[in-house]
């Protein structure tokens, strides 16, 4: 139970910091600093040249040794504006005075934060992730009650149209699907698209088990007797049988969003998803394809392990989610 | 037996046969064409455009579209490779070879270090061992794909110790022995991450059914019998939990497919996934179309496969019948 | 006559490809009929087809031949909007405690569901109705507000009794309701229900293969074997003098008991 509570406030805090990426990142996603093209990690120091320790961790503005003026990491500075809402902020939460530069992690081949890149792309990726699993998990409980509530013919060519679908590898299946749109669109629709594609493509997988639950739940004497007071198909739905698919639905979605997040990662990546400049934890990955990107410049990688973070803590708390279900027999 | 296979057999072409429909009733609706490259080309003129659509059939409805695709699966083709001018069956079938060598290597190393790790763990039952096991499992599960690979491809080129990028180095092959070592030292690479993106499932899988079994009735008998523990494995827990993993073998072949479609983009290894991905940019229908049929092909053929071991293993399944 | 049927079959086929369907007949040309303000037993062994009929006569399956009439009124003729009126007017208590009544539900808004299915008066009057029929069935209404997840066998049971009573329904079927029901129980609400049956001229079709509570209780009894209904009359006749070899059985094993049951 630790295990899973300490899961949703890291997956609680990394969404928070996504959704306030333009408070928590230095500058905007998509700020050029040409000059500092492939600029490593800036290193934070307590340590000065002489080798005395400073209280504030402090940067040098360039690594060249006649250099050195300290310029203190700084809290809540005031830097470019932009949105949270209806307000004009241009607070943020942290930095160093000019020229010095703070690359938490790093910049591109044109000299972006890559820090900053982050937190604007985990909120494209997690959206996305989110969007495209209450999709999935929509139009599968859609058609999986239809199916297991009405049978017959309906039941069988929805079931079989899924088997299809689960009949294709995951990712041969996303690509097919991503084949029939259209590619080198805006990044508005792009994102659309990508929801679009991988939201749909996933529906069959829940959409069986709640058909199997409303097998079951359909014989139930409460839900033949309800039929038998005159309810209508929606009512049952609503009242008898979507209630006990909800558990059933927040365990698959702790499944579904973390694999939702790696296809926008996987599609992204192969030039399919998000396009540039708008950047999302799969685009960002894209440059590593050239071989050259990838031995020089390690921190280029560092965005796959957001994913990595997001998934281990939807397992923990699928886990979770599961033993608990197992736990209490309803 | 005959009935049995002949009926998945049966089921599986109706699966097949609805997939290709769905994909070219989609297609159909799908926005851009191979020849919108060739309208950029200024050279191009609109009637050669024209003249070429009619020539390819581009212009006709998708109902005559699908049977002349049909007829040249039948006769073998799989339609025609508007990029590369030549029946798609003639791409496809080195792709497939490349694609089956990588995902059998990766599936073996897979398997054998799963069935190791998790009879391992049930059997030394050491809390070390299991929580190591399970924490680097869990960590292999929530890394993205995409990373594996590229982490291993960064070790290959800081290393050099495997080559990189294709299936075999120019120049090196001028005979047979060498050509296959050649091609063994590129295979390396892609079907290391391979099979350690299918490991933690796997490895899962294989513990849960092993100490399932060791718990079952029957088992917990013998051993009060006092039947040796050698025996006790062979004779008892093993065919008690092949039966689910056998079903995990057959499901583990989409996956295997899957990744390996990643794995190959990034490691450059020549099979059906940059096969897919270059058509997919190049609007190459009929590609597109072949290999999605095939991977579907791939994965009932492993499924089916999975069926008939668990009819040789299970008596019960032969009973039912 | 309120509720007949004619030579009413019913057949079960089941697909079990790739070899040829098997059909099951579970009703073979019932002929049954029901009048007002009478109670009736409707017994037999397990798979005789008492379900099936009961099913069938709730409007919750189609038979396969013959037919039903309700006051004169042939079933499969009735528009859908008399099919509801129907179905509310003979409503049908099943056997499982545990699945009659939704878990999650508290126990007056699973009582009252039939009243918001058909959205019949304000949500406060239906509460009151709710806990007025659960007074009725002997349950007490501090336990309107509790999930029917932590009440007991007997107590859903009572509920779903409740519930078929709130619509004010002519015809009551009882199929096997009162297994679940110890003794106290049983007779408390069948007091109730003799009551309502004078009152109201309820009618009530008991189903179970027990005789022990029904014999007193009913004033009329059918026997079913096999599908079929082989005997049927009064019940004094019925276990004076029992027809059917399987009556005779089933009359033979009433325990004699000498409480009375209260009024």
């Amino acid at each position: 139970m630790l295990k899973a509570a300490l899961a949703c406030g890291v997956l609680a805090s990394i969404h928070v910091t996504a959704l306030l990426a333009d408070f928590a990142s230095p500058v905007p996603f998509a700020t050029q600093q040409r000059e500092y093209a492939f600029a490593p990690p800036t290193h934070i120091r307590w340590f000065d040249r002489e080798g005395g320790f400073q209280l504030r961790p402090f940067v040098y503005a360039r690594v060249d040794a006649t250099n050195v003026k300290r310029y203190p990491v700084q809290f809540f500075v005031h830097g470019s504006s932009y949105q949270l809402g209806p307000v004009t902020l241009d607070r943020h939460l942290f930095g160093v005075a000019a020229p010095a530069r703070l690359f938490l992690l790093g910049t591109d081949g044109f000299g972006r934060d890559q820090f900053s890149r982050l937190l604007a792309g985990g909120r494209i990726s997690l959206t996305a992730g989110w969007l495209a699993t209450i999709l999935s998990l929509s139009i599968g409980t859609g058609l999986g009650a239809l199916a297991g509530f009405y049978g017959g013919w309906l039941d069988h060519s929805i079931m079989r149209i899924g088997e299809a679908s689960l009949t294709l590898p995951w990712l041969y299946l996303l690509l097919a699907g991503r084949a029939f749109l259209p590619l080198g669109v805006p990044a508005a629709s792009a994102y659309l698209i990508l929801i679009a594609v991988v939201g749909v493509l996933g529906w069959a997988r829940p959409a069986r088990v709640v058909r199997g639950l409303t097998l079951a739940l359909r014989e139930r004497g409460y839900v033949v007797a309800a039929r038998g007071f005159g309810a209508t198909s929606g009512y049952i739905l609503r009242r008898h049988i979507l209630p006990d698919a909800l558990p059933v639905l927040v365990t698959q979605a702790a499944i579904l969003v973390p694999q939702y997040i790696l296809a926008e990662l996987t599609l992204s990546f192969l030039g399919l998803g998000i396009d540039e400049p708008v950047p999302s934890w799969g685009n960002m990955l894209a440059a590593v394809q050239h071989y050259n990107i990838l031995v020089s410049y390690w921190w280029m990688l560092v965005p796959a392990l957001a994913p990595a973070a997001v998934s281990l803590c939807c397992f923990a708390i699928g886990d979770a989610l599961l033993r608990r279900r197992r736990a209490v027999p309803l | 037996m005959i009935r049995f296979l002949s009926r998945r057999v049966l089921h599986a072409f109706v699966i097949l046969l609805l997939i290709s429909v769905l994909s070219f009733v989609f297609f159909q609706f799908a926005p851009g064409s191979y020849t919108d490259a060739m309208r950029l080309d200024a050279r191009v003129s609109a009637e050669t455009e024209s003249a070429w659509r009619t020539m390819y059939g581009l212009d006709q409805s998708v109902l005559t579209k699908y049977f002349r695709w049909m007829r040249s699966v039948l006769r073998g083709d799989f339609g025609f490779s508007f990029a590369y001018g030549i029946p798609v069956s003639s791409l496809l079938w080195p792709r497939i070879r490349n694609t089956l060598l990588l995902t059998s290597v990766a599936l073996l190393v897979s398997w054998s270090a799963a069935l190791g790790i998790g009879a391992l763990t049930v059997v030394r039952r050491s809390r070390a061992v299991e929580s190591v096991i399970r924490s680097s499992m869990a960590l292999l599960l929530s890394i993205p794909d995409l990373l594996i690979a590229l982490l291993l491809l960064l070790f290959a080129l800081r290393t050099g110790l495997f080559p990189v990028g294709g299936m075999a180095s120019l120049g090196t092959a001028h005979t047979v022995i060498a050509h296959t070592k050649d091609v063994a030292l590129h295979l390396v690479l892609p079907a290391l991450a391979l099979a350690l993106l299918s490991l933690p499932l796997l490895v899962r899988h294989v513990q849960a059914a092993v100490r399932e079994s060791m718990c079952a009735p029957f088992v917990q008998a013998a051993r009060a019998h006092g039947i040796p523990a050698g025996r006790l494995w062979l004779a008892y827990i093993l065919p008690a939990a092949a039966n689910p993993l056998i079903s995990l073998f057959g499901y583990s072949v989409g996956g295997l497919l899957s990744s390996s479609l990643l794995v190959e983009v990034i490691m450059g290894w020549p099979g059906l996934g940059p096969l897919l991905l270059e058509s997919i940019f190049s609007r190459d229908v009929h590609v597109v179309i072949g290999t999605t049929v095939l991977s579907a092909l791939f994965l009932i053929a492993g499924n089916l496969v999975a069926d008939l071991l668990l009819y040789a293993v299970d008596p019960r399944i032969r009973w039912e019948q | 006559m309120l509720l007949e049927t004619h030579s009413l079959t019913k057949e079960y086929t089941r697909k079990n490809l790739p070899s040829k369907p098997v059909t099951v007949r579970a009703l073979d040309n019932v002929d049954f009929r029901i009048g007002r303000c009478s109670s009736l037993a409707l017994v037999g062994a397990s798979g005789s087809g008492k379900s099936t009929l009961a099913r069938c006569l709730g409007g919750l399956e189609k038979p396969s031949g013959g037919a039903i009439t309700f006051r004169g009124t042939d079933l499969s003729r009735m528009s859908s909007a008399e099919i509801r009126n129907y179905k509310r007017k003979v409503q049908i208590v099943f056997q499982d405690p545990a699945g009659t009544i939704n878990p999650r539900f508290t126990a007056a808004s699973a009582v009252s569901e039939p009243l918001d299915i058909t959205a019949v008066g304000s949500p406060d009057e239906r509460r009151e109705r709710a806990t007025y029929w659960m007074e009725q069935v002997g349950l007490r209404t501090a336990l309107a507000q509790r999930p029917a997840l932590e009440l007991s066998g007997g107590e859903r049971q009572r509920l779903a009794i409740a519930r078929a009573l709130i619509v004010n329904p002519e015809v009551i079927i009882f199929d096997e309701s009162f297994s679940a029901l110890d003794l106290p129980v049983a007779g408390h609400v069948l007091a109730l229900l003799r009551r309502l049956r004078e009152d109201y001229g309820l009618t009530c079709l008991f189903i179970g293969h027990n005789l022990t509570l029904l014999a007193r209780f009913c004033t009329e009894v059918a026997v079913m074997y096999q599908g079929r209904i082989v005997e049927s009359g009064p019940m004094q006749q019925f276990l004076t003098a029992p027809a059917h070899p399987y009556s005779r059985a089933l009359a033979g094993a009433i325990p004699h008991l000498p409480v009375e049951w209260p009024a």
